[in-house]
């Protein structure tokens, strides 16, 4: 009996793992050497790794995979053609995805490269799409005279230099704008540049003039972000202590959700800054995004600040080193790079504006007709706002 | 009820093993035992990817034991039972990222059938071969660490007019949703092991017992294409005491 018992033993276990064991199959079997396959493989991968939205996004990745990957293992990384279809697949796999700084940078060969936006694209079949303006050719005409211009060559982002506008309307409103956000690296630059000459002109007058303003007008209009620093750097000059604007969200490990939990946000207060007690106004639009975006959570936060213009882009995540949170931008053999966020923040209202972009408090339309008479209703509401002290929620349209 | 439904489905044959065997046993406990046993367990192989800056450490944890065995024949018995395992790990980021790290805490409860066999017996002293199957699902992860903020950092400029960045470290602790996460919560494999047992009356024995498991399952998570499979192993330690129920 107990010899028959071992044997059924034996027996009942080898079927068992021959059971258990069936299921997995081994997927190292049908990758072939196709280069298109592989950097496909390499890319779909990473993307489960070090994409952020997987919890809230509207792709299903593994259909993605269940669809395209059969397609890319008939490709010929040889054939132009085939390369051409390469771009459009990548394209297509992604182009619903939420991630406001997703860029694909493709280059298969010397001959295509491309890049492709989902974002952006999603932008262009918008209905009230616009082209980014230069509004600060417009606001000059608004501000009292010996305003103060600023450039910094040297400090570039995407091929464009730093610039800055700051001045006051009628004495008592301070204005200042800012093409994009790398501003403590020219304030702190060894060579001279008048974006330090228009930011310690806007330092100073909310430091020491404040009790002759009735208002602050920040203007983040055409700005698609820049560097997190300028956050303490430039916000912190208006607190006097650390303020909670939102929370913050990383990953910890290599699985599609695996993240922290969400950690408070906050700007902390630059040496010798005091709280600004007048009323804050942002003015944004549909290309303010990323570190601009952060800039509106943060007047928002403040219980004098409030929003006024278009919805913004919808780009709130930040892009760091890929191995710092493990998670964010990657190369797959040098022929795909790709941006994406390393992460991700929520307001103080729980919700994620990814993809959205954030509503203003009153939204005005973009009008180009009115711009191009040098008409700028959304700077002139918020200095009526001011003007006629109506600073006040109650007295806001619905919209 | 969903997930229960889906565990019944995908261990069918793992339950219904587990279901022979113990009624197997339930028809005598004449030399019969009861086996308890505490010690701590390791994972023995890196399941994750090695990345700049990091190191990633296989950390002890608790291994709680127990098993009822059913002797054979004069030298094996069969033990079935119910495990209880902690199988941790660490990643600690170096170098720039200092002060970063992330520990893994991961419950599991195992099914073992374990064929022992005696081959050696002297002054109360037996030493034993193991050798079976478990079965095991994981129950829970949760993890914990420092992670930096971004947003509660701050910047200074150093001589050269560069900006340096001093980040804060975030403590967090975390639950970790294994359903959502769509991690393969089932495992099967081997035991290879030994147990030496010291016999101190005829109704009590403390034994210590080294084992090895080997999984057969593959532990990657199913999103991966190109990176290779990898087998969970893990090591216990275990101290016990085994009581006889009867002993003809």
């Amino acid at each position: 009996m107990p010899a028959n018992l071992i044997k059924y033993l034996i027996l009942i276990i080898s079927i068992l793992l021959f059971i258990t064991c069936k299921n997995e199959i081994d997927l190292s079997e049908n990758i072939t050497t196709n280069s298109l396959l592989d950097t496909y493989d390499i890319f779909w991968e990473k993307m489960n790794t070090n994409y952020l939205y997987w919890d809230i996004e509207k792709t299903d990745w593994d259909q993605v995979n269940a669809k395209y990957r059969p397609k890319f293992t008939v490709l010929n990384s040889e054939n132009i053609k085939h390369i051409e279809k390469a771009i459009t697949y990548f394209e297509k796999i992604t182009e619903n995805l939420i991630d406001g700084h997703f860029l694909l940078f493709m280059k298969f060969d010397s001959t295509t490269i491309t890049s492709f936006h989902p974002a952006w694209e999603k932008k262009l079949k918008t209905e009230n799409f616009h082209e980014k303006y230069p509004y600060q050719n417009i606001v000059i005409k608004y501000l009292d005279k010996n305003f103060y211009r600023g450039i910094d060559k040297s400090n570039i982002i995407d091929n464009k230099s730093t610039t800055t506008i700051c001045g006051t309307v009628n004495n008592n409103i301070l204005y200042f704008s800012t093409n994009q956000f790398s501003l403590l690296k020219s304030y702190s630059s060894k060579s001279p540049n008048s974006v330090r000459n228009s930011l310690n002109f806007f330092f100073n007058q909310i430091k020491n003039n404040t009790e002759n303003l009735n208002g602050l007008i920040i203007d983040v209009r055409g700005s698609m972000g820049g560097n997190l620093s300028d956050l303490n750097f430039f916000i912190g000059h208006l607190i006097n202590k650390p303020l909670h604007f939102g929370y913050t969200q990383y990953k910890n490990n290599i699985g599609r959700i695996d993240y922290t939990p969400w950690i408070k946000a906050y700007i902390n207060p630059q040496a010798n800054s005091k709280k600004i007690d007048i009323p804050i106004i942002v003015l944004a639009d549909n290309h303010s995004a990323s570190l601009s975006e952060f800039v509106v959570f943060a007047i928002k936060a403040l219980p004098n600040g409030i929003f006024i213009g278009e919805k913004t882009w919808g780009a709130t995540g930040a892009i760091v080193d890929e191995h710092l949170y493990d998670s964010g931008q990657f190369k797959v053999n040098d022929c795909l790079f790709v941006k994406t966020s390393s992460i991700r923040f929520k307001y103080l209202d729980e919700k994620i504006y990814e993809g959205k972009g954030i509503s203003p408090d009153i939204e005005i339309p973009f009008n180009l007709k009115d711009l191009n008479n040098n008409v700028d209703k959304t700077l002139e509401l918020a200095i009526e706002l001011i003007k006629n002290k109506k600073y006040n929620q109650s007295i806001y349209p619905e919209n | 009820m969903k997930i229960l439904i889906k565990i019944i489905e995908s261990q069918i044959t793992n339950i219904l093993l587990f279901s022979i065997l113990v009624l197997l046993s339930k028809h005598s406990f004449t030399q019969s035992s009861i086996n308890l046993g505490l010690g701590y367990c390791s994972n023995l192989s890196n399941s994750e990817k090695v990345k700049p800056s990091q190191s990633i450490s296989m950390l002890k944890g608790i291994y709680i034991s127990s098993s009822f065995g059913k002797k054979i024949n004069k030298t094996s018995i069969i033990k079935v039972g119910i495990n209880y395992a902690n199988k941790n790990y660490s990643i600690i980021k170096t170098e720039k990222f200092k002060g970063v790290s992330h520990k893994f805490i991961n419950s599991y409860l195992k099914f073992p059938v374990i064929l022992q066999t005696t081959f050696y017996s002297r002054n109360r002293i037996s030493i034993s071969s193991n050798f079976g199957y478990y079965a095991s699902y994981w129950l829970f992860s949760k993890t914990k660490g420092f992670i930096p903020n971004l947003f509660d950092t701050e910047y200074s400029i150093d001589d050269n007019g560069q900006i340096v960045q001093k980040l804060s470290l975030n403590s967090y602790n975390r639950e970790v949703d294994l359903t959502k996460n769509k991690k393969n919560r089932f495992d099967n494999g081997l035991i290879i092991g030994l147990n030496v047992s010291h016999q101190l009356s005829n109704n009590l024995s403390l034994f210590i017992e080294p084992l090895f498991y080997y999984s057969l399952k593959k532990t990657k998570q199913q999103h991966y294409l190109k990176t290779p499979d990898k087998l969970n192993q893990t090591i216990a330690i275990l101290l016990g005491c085994s009581f006889n129920l009867k002993e003809k």
